[in-house]
């Protein structure tokens, strides 16, 4: 493969210039790497297909590149309570049909993802929604189902506003065929699972980041990496992003691309079993933790596997998010120290273990296993299909597994917690102390309360290694010269915001 | 022969059905729709919700035969995640998977079989030996491989041809030459081993003894004569072909229908996969049905051995 990629270098070297047309005519194509089956939002759980969707449809507020919760079809908001949360809406808003934005649509929305009946992938992810209140033609009231202080994050991230006359008259499939929300651009064409063309919505609001800069955005679904790299290279493709490290180096050496580097919500940590959920096994013993610990070189996988901007973690959490405390006690890579506890554990010969993981995970579990051997524990990879990984971890079946977690983009560590350690499907840890003080930082709004709360259990976990944190992930882009493109903070870029210089 | 082709149909019919049961529970047991839908942060109330949605509560053998039913009345389901027809995501992504498998295959035979006999006719020959090797290296190299080496020579050293999509004709070139170089070893070594093995035979002999020109008796006696597995492994090839190549689909993002029951496997969309597996087969039964025939019509004696 590095023969391949070294020709696919040289041969771009050497590639006569190409007419690139983004910039001569004011449009993007966008090279993908997940084939987009359906339009409608709901149709999907997966961030990469929403974030194209973000274009056509929005939500009530949208995340700035720096990370804030900024006004879109909501332009204020009030917490009346711990549980309540008034929206004061946009006015003269219109969906691409020509549909007037209301309060209605917001409740409509709202009652489509509550549906227990509905056929939505997600639901899970509007859980913190109770309902919503019709007040006024242009204002709403938000009830929780608890106390939610990620819920004005969350909203930046989730609650695609649906067209209520026009979606009831459609059903899901239709609607996934030709979108109509009242975002930056129009759906002009979709050919599921290969392409979507969208055009500049010119009767787009007055919106708080700006109009839209394309006067065509072209999303063109490639599944192959280096085919995609080659359309990047021959000049039919303007933009990909989700570059491996070896890609980037790859991008950097061709003329006419640039690339950047930002970073996202995703951290990834190797969880154990300290309490025996999956039987005895000798991740019981803290020595055998902390000697993997101790042998892991969080930095060097960060770094290679990553790329340089990654962090190590001293904490299964990104530091981006409201309540991961990082300041716990510090692992450092000591093969020495990693041995001596070895020795002091009931397993001074070592053992036999797996390191679950799956799609591109696997990697990371990889480089896991190489440390782990230099301490003599005998690992290997266990590769997996992704649901079959999800179901064994969740069943309690898994002793080693790395965990990817996105957060699902939220800047708070509720959108972590609650299924790790606080009695969730993938509580391994099982720390009634540690429950207690994490659900209590999730369903309050006390902000200093909560940062207490969230230092005491990560301090704790750290303390008892109940797990190892390992590294965030880094987001590659590459893209055709004069671009103004700015990585967004979560990972997501957001296209509309993104335009040619000049 | 109208008992033999009753035979084979009947024979074809069985096959249909056990490759759907076995894809059924085979699919069903590799992973979980409802936390494929779910996704990774679902909650165990979630996941439920979905398998009630979605009838997965039901037992594995309630579930197939509801599916076979609605099949035998001709609705093939709906995707789980597009929510559309699946018949309708076949048909869209079968006339790419057909126009692939056509062109890769006639190309690829187009090439073999003449390089074959001349093979043939001079074993040991330098083309001989240069055949072979090109043979060897085809089956080597795998489509993966020879599709990115083509589009490194001809989508962005030379950019003369597109390099994902189907948007022209032209988009079909290197996917079609990267699947002719996969089939291209089978058939020049059948065909060559065919010929080599019928030039020397009796009749050739006495119709060369007769006089008879020579290009009748390499085409009219020998090539009909050797060209018999090269028809049945053409057929059987064909229905690969038309199973959709995932590789070459993938590389030169062909919507096709290999893609298709890619994409469909990783997300679990059940409706998706069992109904590509179950039209594949079909395709494939009855392609070796027709080669069969084929096979019959050329020797009738086959008729007789079965």
């Amino acid at each position: 493969m590095k023969t391949l990629r070294t020709l696919l270098l040289s041969a771009t070297m050497c590639a006569p210039a190409a007419l690139y047309a983004g910039q001569a005519d004011n449009s993007l194509v966008w090279g993908f790497d997940t084939q987009i089956e359906s339009m409608n939002p709901y149709a999907t759980n997966k961030g990469k297909p929403q974030l194209v969707m973000r274009n056509v449809l929005e939500h009530l507020l949208y995340r700035s590149s720096e990370g804030e919760a900024r006004p879109a079809l909501a332009t204020e908001w009030t917490w009346v309570d711990e549980t309540t949360i008034d929206f004061t809406l946009r006015e003269g808003v219109t969906f691409h049909n020509g549909e007037a934005f209301d309060a209605d649509d917001v409740v409509y929305t709202v009652k489509q993802v509550k549906d227990p009946a509905a056929k939505i992938s997600a639901q899970g992810d509007y859980g913190f929604i109770e309902s919503a209140e019709k007040l006024g033609p242009y204002s709403i009231r938000l009830h929780l189902t608890k106390p939610t202080p990620s819920a004005i994050d969350r909203l930046t991230q989730t609650l695609f506003i649906l067209p209520s006359e026009t979606y009831e008259a459609m059903d899901p499939a239709e609607f996934g065929r030709a979108p109509i929300g009242t975002g930056p651009y129009k759906v002009a064409e979709f050919k599921a699972g290969q392409s979507v063309e969208l055009v500049r919505n010119d009767a787009y609001y007055d919106a708080d980041w700006g109009q839209p800069q394309f006067d065509k955005l072209t999303v063109l679904t490639i599944p192959d990496a280096q085919t995609r790299l080659a359309e990047l290279t021959s000049g039919r493709v303007d933009f990909v992003w989700g570059l491996s490290p070896d890609d980037m180096m790859q991008v950097m050496m061709s003329p006419g691309i640039e690339t950047t580097s930002g970073d996202s919500t995703t951290i990834t940590f190797l969880s154990l079993d300290p309490n025996g959920r999956t039987g005895d096994n000798p991740t019981q013993d803290k020595n055998v933790r902390l000697a993997m610990m101790h042998a892991i070189d969080r930095e060097a996988i960060g770094q290679i596997l990553q790329g340089p901007e990654s962090l190590a973690l001293d904490s299964p959490c990104h530091p981006m998010q409201f309540g991961c405390v990082q300041e716990v006690v510090q692992y450092e890579y000591d093969l020495e120290k990693a041995r001596e506890y070895m020795a002091a554990s009931a397993y001074p010969q070592g053992f036999q273990t797996q390191v679950a993981a799956f799609t591109d995970n696997a990697r990371i579990a990889e480089a896991v296993v190489g440390n782990l051997r230099d301490i003599g524990i005998q690992a290997s990879v266990d590769q997996r299909e992704t649901t079959a990984w999800v179901k064994d971890y969740y069943d309690g079946k898994i002793p080693v597994a790395v965990v990817p977690w996105p957060s699902n983009g939220v800047y708070d560590v509720s959108s972590l917690t609650p299924f790790f350690f606080e009695e969730g499907q993938g509580d391994y840890i099982r720390d009634p102390q540690v429950n207690e003080w994490f659900a209590q930082a999730g369903s309050i709004i006390d902000e200093e309360e909560r940062l207490r709360l969230y230092a005491l259990g990560f301090q704790k976990m750290a303390d008892e290694v109940y797990n190892i944190p390992l590294v965030t992930k880094v987001t590659n882009y590459g893209f055709r010269n004069g671009l103004e493109f700015t990585p967004p903070a979560d990972g997501y870029p957001l296209m509309y915001l993104a335009g040619w210089k000049g | 022969m109208g008992a033999y082709i009753i035979r084979k149909l009947g024979e074809a019919l069985a096959v249909c059905v056990a490759v759907s049961v076995i894809a059924f529970v085979l699919v069903q047991s590799t992973g979980d729709l409802a936390v494929a839908m779910g996704g990774l942060d679902a909650s165990a109330e979630e996941t439920a919700r979905l398998r009630e949605v979605y009838g997965l509560d039901q037992s594995l053998f309630q579930q197939y035969l509801g599916w076979a039913w609605r099949v035998l009345q001709g609705d093939l389901g709906t995707s789980y995640f597009s929510q559309e027809d699946v018949l309708t995501l076949i048909m869209e992504s079968l006339p790419v998977t057909a126009v692939l498998a056509v062109s890769s295959l006639t190309l690829g035979l187009l090439i073999s079989i003449p390089a074959g006999v001349l093979c043939a006719i001079k074993p040991g020959s330098r083309f001989d030996r240069v055949c072979l090797a090109l043979s060897v290296l085809g089956q080597a190299m795998p489509s993966y491989w020879v599709g990115l080496l083509l589009i490194l020579l001809f989508g962005v050293t030379l950019q003369v041809l597109p390099i994902s999509g189907t948007q022209s004709a032209a988009s079909f070139v290197m996917p079609a030459m990267t699947l002719a170089w996969f089939v291209f070893p089978v058939f020049l070594r059948l065909s060559r081993a065919g010929m080599i093995d019928v030039l020397s035979s009796d009749y050739i002999r006495t119709a060369r003894a007769k006089g008879l020109p020579r290009r009748t008796v390499l085409v009219k006696h020998a090539l009909r004569n050797a060209i018999l597995p090269v028809v049945s492994v053409a057929t059987v090839q064909f229905g690969f072909l038309l199973g959709g190549s995932i590789v070459v689909e993938s590389v030169f993002s062909l919507n096709g229908i290999g893609l298709l029951a890619w994409s469909a496997i990783q997300r679990a969309d059940y409706p998706v996969v069992q109904a590509v597996v179950l039209v594949v087969a079909i395709i494939f039964v009855l392609l070796n049905v027709v080669a069969d025939l084929l096979n019959a019509a050329l020797d009738p004696r086959l008729m007789s051995e079965q």
